[in-house]
């Protein structure tokens, strides 16, 4: 818009992000286009885009013969590994709706997630990281009487259990002949881009997470958006450094590479050293991951061994990016940054271009992607003038259309013109890019992780020595953020941090246990009542202080 | 384009501007175009500079009267320039107007207030031998929300105001544009904001009250022009009521959006139509089938100049395909068809270079204003391919955002994805041109078989002795449904009966579209607006034929 500078904190980026099509249909428009190119890359094993689809149309064959069709609920667990796109492209091609659960929770939000949902099947890691989820789905199974199949990949444990590799192997199309799945399956199941592609279950301010809806709609079209600004074509290559189960990898990474025919290499999980040798070793171009990444990379004695003269550049989300470290990503690394930011609702909603000054990269997470309006609100959601701050807010076409079986929430949060109201406190240049200040809603983000207060002392009172509970968020340079546990104990009792993390571990998320507590006698509160969370914060500070 | 094979067109609109207010869009028309008319009256003319004078000065009597942003305002005005004064001025301050039909009397009128709890309303002292002045004194103390009542006219109650004052005098004209800058500064209209709550009368039931904002309105606008291409000095005829969406928003907010001339008359009729073509030197004209069709048939239409016209805009009903040619001949100018809803606007529109004939069948594709059409099948909801029935569906930025007061009836008619469908039965070409063939409330399912009431009728029209025919549905208990063609007769002393139309028929169309009984009838109960309103006649049928 080149109208001059902004008055107000509302911007629209002009553009146009066509609607209307699957991730189905991309992907198979892609298997045409690039047949042989390498399409996803996981230690040594590598496949072009010709034998994914080989796979996936095995898979969704498979899939079919189970009984799965357009409509119904999946989960899918794994690390980051191959198994996890082929399972997402079968259930994008059936239609039915993908339930990401990530390798990091365990048996409460595990139960939760498939009882919520009634997910009639599973397809996951049997264990990993010393914990079986083999077992776990083994036991708590019979109190889900939705899901009728588990599919493990590697090895079966149980004798109720499916083998992935099975699935794959078998000659399907021997019982469904003359490309069924077209003839037959999508004659009877057409799938349209205003279907459910996916529900995640992220961690909001209330007791429990929030399954964010996403059409395929809404994640494609925010991957498109990502393609422009990233300006990503066929040659490229992803590093997928955090986990595809999030919304940043999931839909920058693996849907634009889908749309795109670039390759996504993937990393199990995070590792400094695994990382530059997959760089090095796969030429990759563009890697994507929380700024803490480059960091460590700048930090690594090693650094100059690598070969990394493929990249070009890095796409950054989660945490403030400071100027020092995208003036070496540039000399160091030889590329440049883009620093994005968005929530699960929103994917990325806005990120800053290739054209933007150093600063503006790092001061700002830039403009809202082409077809999309932001906006900054005050506490009548009245529009503010540049430079003031108040609430971030989106809209178009990369907003999710709901969250799971919860209309007030809903209702809430997007309001009738369709606009999403962050929970982040901001303001806006007066060219349009959008400054990050701090945060309104009340949420703990540790280790690009979201954890809500509310939802860590419910998990909490389930230990029977606590009496009160309040949690709070306090700095860390590594986590950003890491929570402690304020605790009255019950009249007698006292509470050591050691029993609290056993009596909780394999029984929810690691990072969902308290990183410290603090045993107290009573909680500061205002004069209604209310735990003061502002003095307990200050408290924490000052006994912080002198520990350091 | 590609040929599409699906039902499902979508229209890009990267480049369109949004946000933009009526506030801010009448200021820069007035800017751009300050002496371009505006507004044409009989004599009267409106500058661009002057109807934003008028707006300003109206705006700031009214926020001297305590009105603030967000307050409802009804207006019913018959086609006045009052109405073009007194919306503008609302919408400058972030006020929310419901234009209200002058054939409204005690009832309409105090419902549509009540439900708004209007705070204000502007109303023609007297129209057609009809005192709105005496009407609003009696139900003053029915519409208690309404504090001030704004009268243009020489005749009002002592408690009321009058229009010209307002737009005059009331605020010092010196003080008009302070006063409204320090209101603005403090409580600026954003394009989200409501700007209008329009009744609709439907054929199908109960009034709703449809909520519009500037931004949905604005957009409805910039698509109608990026497809038809108005120009500064195009000058526009609205023969259609300026308080319904075709009028209002159609026609008048896309005029002044490019800087035109706007000529109203009252209301329509076609002698005075046919002279202010002449008069004004109309390039643009917007209507109905049927007045078209008044216009060619007039005795005077061979010696009146038409010559001026490059467009003929019309809406409501498909032209025959005769007619539409006729109307190419007669008037020398090239044809345009839209189709909407109160809801969505004229979500769709001709392309101008599109072949007469299209042009005749079908209103068109969908605005580019990134506005999206399909056609689903009516059970299973799934996008069919092209050219096969199914229930139309709407979506985009010029989407209502719902019933005012009445979530239950926006979740009905407004999917999860954003879907409204106005309950259309239609098919869409390969080009995305969409083409209508009835309403789903008159399909008939008559012993499980679906017969639409229009096909029926098309063949029943067919019969010499009928002037006009509207097929319904009565229930029945073996068959679920019967069919029931009542009939206008061309002579009200010579009716037919079912056996003279299943005689004539035989052999001409297939036993479907034959009824199952024949009533004659004098005229439909019909909407302000001159449609059919098929539910009331259900029930007189059904009444009727009890036995």
């Amino acid at each position: 818009m080149s109208e001059g500078k902004l008055k107000k904190s509302y911007y629209y980026m002009p553009g146009e992000i066509p609607p209307g099509v699957t991730l189905g249909e991309y992907f198979e428009k892609t298997c045409r286009n690039y047949p042989d190119q390498e399409a996803f890359v996981f230690r040594d094993r590598r496949v072009t885009w010709k034998q994914t689809e080989q796979i996936v149309n095995r898979l969704v064959l498979a899939l079919i013969d189970l009984g799965i069709k357009r409509g119904d609920l999946v989960a899918v667990l794994f690390p980051n590994r191959l198994e996890f796109i082929y399972a997402s492209l079968a259930l994008a091609k059936i239609g039915a709706v993908n339930v990401p659960i990530a390798d990091r929770l365990r048996e409460q939000e595990i139960r939760d997630i498939l009882s919520r949902t009634e997910a009639t099947a599973i397809i996951m890691t049997p264990e990993f990281w010393g914990f079986s989820f083999s077992d776990l789905i083994a036991e708590i199974r019979k109190d889900l009487p939705s899901l009728k199949h588990v599919i493990v990949t590697e090895k079966k444990n149980h004798p109720h259990e499916l083998l992935f590799e099975d699935l794959i192997e078998k000659n399907w199309e021997e019982s469904y002949p003359d490309d069924y799945y077209h003839r037959v399956y999508l004659e009877q199941h057409p799938i349209e881009a205003d279907d459910l592609l996916e529900i995640i279950f992220t961690s909001g301010t209330t007791g429990r997470p929030k399954g964010v809806m996403h059409t395929h709609n809404t994640r494609c079209r925010s991957a498109l958006g990502t393609i422009n600004g990233t300006r990503l074509t066929c040659e490229d290559k992803w590093l997928i450094m955090v986990p595809l189960s999030h919304t940043t990898a999931l839909v920058n990474a693996f849907y634009t590479s889908v749309i795109s025919g670039a390759c996504g290499v993937l990393l199990e999980t995070w590792d400094v050293d695994e990382a530059l040798k997959e760089i090095e070793r796969n030429n990759v171009t563009i890697p994507i991951g929380v700024p803490a990444m480059p960091i460590m990379m700048l930090q690594h004695p090693d650094l100059k061994k690598y070969d990394l003269s493929s990249l070009r550049t890095m796409v950054l989300a989660g945490a403030p990016l400071p100027i020092e470290i995208a003036r070496q990503i540039g000399e160091k690394l030889g590329c440049y940054a883009h620093n994005a930011y968005g929530m699960t609702e929103t994917a990325i909603s806005n990120i800053t271009s290739m054209d933007d000054p150093i600063e503006v990269v790092c001061e700002t997470v830039g403009k809202p992607q082409p077809g999309m309006e932001h906006k900054v609100v005050d506490e009548n959601r009245r529009i503010v003038p540049i430079g003031v701050r108040g609430e971030a807010c989106a809209r178009g076409q990369n907003v999710a259309i709901g969250y799971f079986q919860d209309t007030e929430l809903t209702a809430k949060t997007i309001d009738d013109r369709g606009w999403i109201y962050s929970g982040d406190l901001a303001r806006m240049d007066e060219d349009g890019n959008l400054i990050i200040v701090g945060r309104i809603k009340d949420i703990i983000v540790r280790g690009g992780e979201n954890l809500s207060p509310t939802e860590l002392e419910d998990i909490l009172y389930q230990y029977p020595k606590i009496k009160e509970v309040a949690v709070v968020g306090y700095p860390d340079e590594r986590l950003g953020e890491k929570t402690c546990a304020c605790i009255i104990p019950k009249d007698g009792e006292s509470i050591k941090y050691e029993e609290l993390k056993e009596f909780f571990l394999n029984k929810v998320a690691r990072y969902k246990i308290p990183d410290r507590i603090e045993i107290m006698d009573e909680f500061p509160v205002t004069p209604s009542g209310k735990i003061r969370k502002v003095s307990l914060r200050e408290f924490l500070a000052e006994k912080i202080k002198p520990e350091k | 384009m590609e040929s599409l094979a699906k039902s499902y067109c979508h229209m890009p609109g990267g480049d369109v501007r949004k946000g933009l207010t009526f506030g801010h869009m009448l200021e820069n028309s007035a800017q751009e175009f300050p002496d371009n008319i505006a507004i044409w009256f009989g004599d009267v003319k409106y500058t661009y500079r002057d109807f934003n004078e008028k707006v300003n000065r109206m705006a700031a009597s009214l926020l001297d009267l305590g009105l603030v942003r967000g307050d409802r305002v009804g207006i019913l005005f018959p086609d006045w320039p009052e109405y073009s004064i007194a919306l503008y001025a609302c919408a400058r301050i972030g006020v929310v107007v419901s234009p209200m039909n002058p054939l409204y009397r005690k009832f309409e009128i105090t419902t549509v207030l009540n439900h708004l709890e209007a705070k204000a309303l502007f109303i023609a002292d007297q129209w057609k031998d009809f005192s709105f002045v005496d009407l609003i004194s009696q139900i003053h103390s029915d519409i208690s929300h309404v504090k001030e009542v704004i009268v243009k006219g020489s005749t009002k109650k002592s408690w009321m105001l009058d229009f010209d004052d307002l737009v005059s005098d009331r605020v010092e004209p010196g003080n008009v544009n302070e006063t409204l800058e320090k209101y603005l500064k403090d409580n600026p209209v954003e394009a989200d904001d409501l700007m209008e709550i329009a009744y609709t009368s439907g054929t199908t039931g109960v009034p709703k009250g449809v909520v519009h904002t500037h931004n949905t309105r604005m957009l409805h606008s910039i698509g109608i022009a990026k497809r038809m291409k108005p120009l500064a000095d195009d000058v526009w005829l609205n023969m259609t009521p300026l308080f319904h969406t075709t009028g209002n928003c159609v026609i008048q907010h896309t005029v002044f959006l490019t800087g035109g001339t706007l000529v109203v008359m009252g209301r329509y009729s076609a002698k005075a139509a046919l002279k202010e073509i002449e008069r004004c030197k109309a390039t643009i004209s917007a209507g109905v089938p049927t007045m078209y069709i008044d216009l060619m048939n007039l005795p005077e239409f061979k010696d009146t100049d038409v010559s001026s016209l490059r467009y003929c805009f019309f809406t409501g009903a498909p032209m025959p395909p005769e007619v539409a040619k006729r109307m190419v001949e007669s008037f020398g100018c090239g044809i345009l068809q839209g189709d909407g809803t109160t809801e969505c606007g004229s979500n769709v529109l001709s392309r101008p270079d599109d072949p007469v004939e299209i042009i005749a069948e079908s209103p068109g594709p969908p605005l580019e204003v990134g506005n999206e059409v399909k056609v689903v099948d009516t059970k299973t909801r799934r996008i069919v391919p092209v050219n096969n029935r199914g229930e139309i569906g709407h979506r985009g930025p010029t989407n209502f955002l719902g019933y005012y007061k009445n979530p239950e009836k926006t979740a009905e008619s407004v999917d999860e994805a954003g879907w409204f469908y106005p309950g259309d039965i239609g098919t869409m070409d390969e080009y995305g041109n969409i083409r209508l063939v009835g309403r789903i409330k008159d399909i008939i399912v008559r012993g499980g078989e679906n017969i639409y009431a229009t096909d029926m009728e098309g063949v029943i029209y067919t019969h010499p002795k009928v002037k006009e025919c509207q097929v319904v549905g009565l229930h029945d208990e073996r068959l679920g449904e019967r069919t029931v063609a009542c009939v206008i007769p061309k002579d009200p002393s010579d009716a037919l009966t079912r056996d003279e139309l299943v005689e004539f028929l035989k052999d001409k169309a297939s036993k479907y579209l034959i009824p199952d009984f024949v009533v004659m009838i004098e005229d439909f109960p019909r909407t302000g607006s001159g449609k059919v309103q098929k539910f009331r006649l259900k029930d007189f049928v059904a009444e009727k034929l009890k036995s």
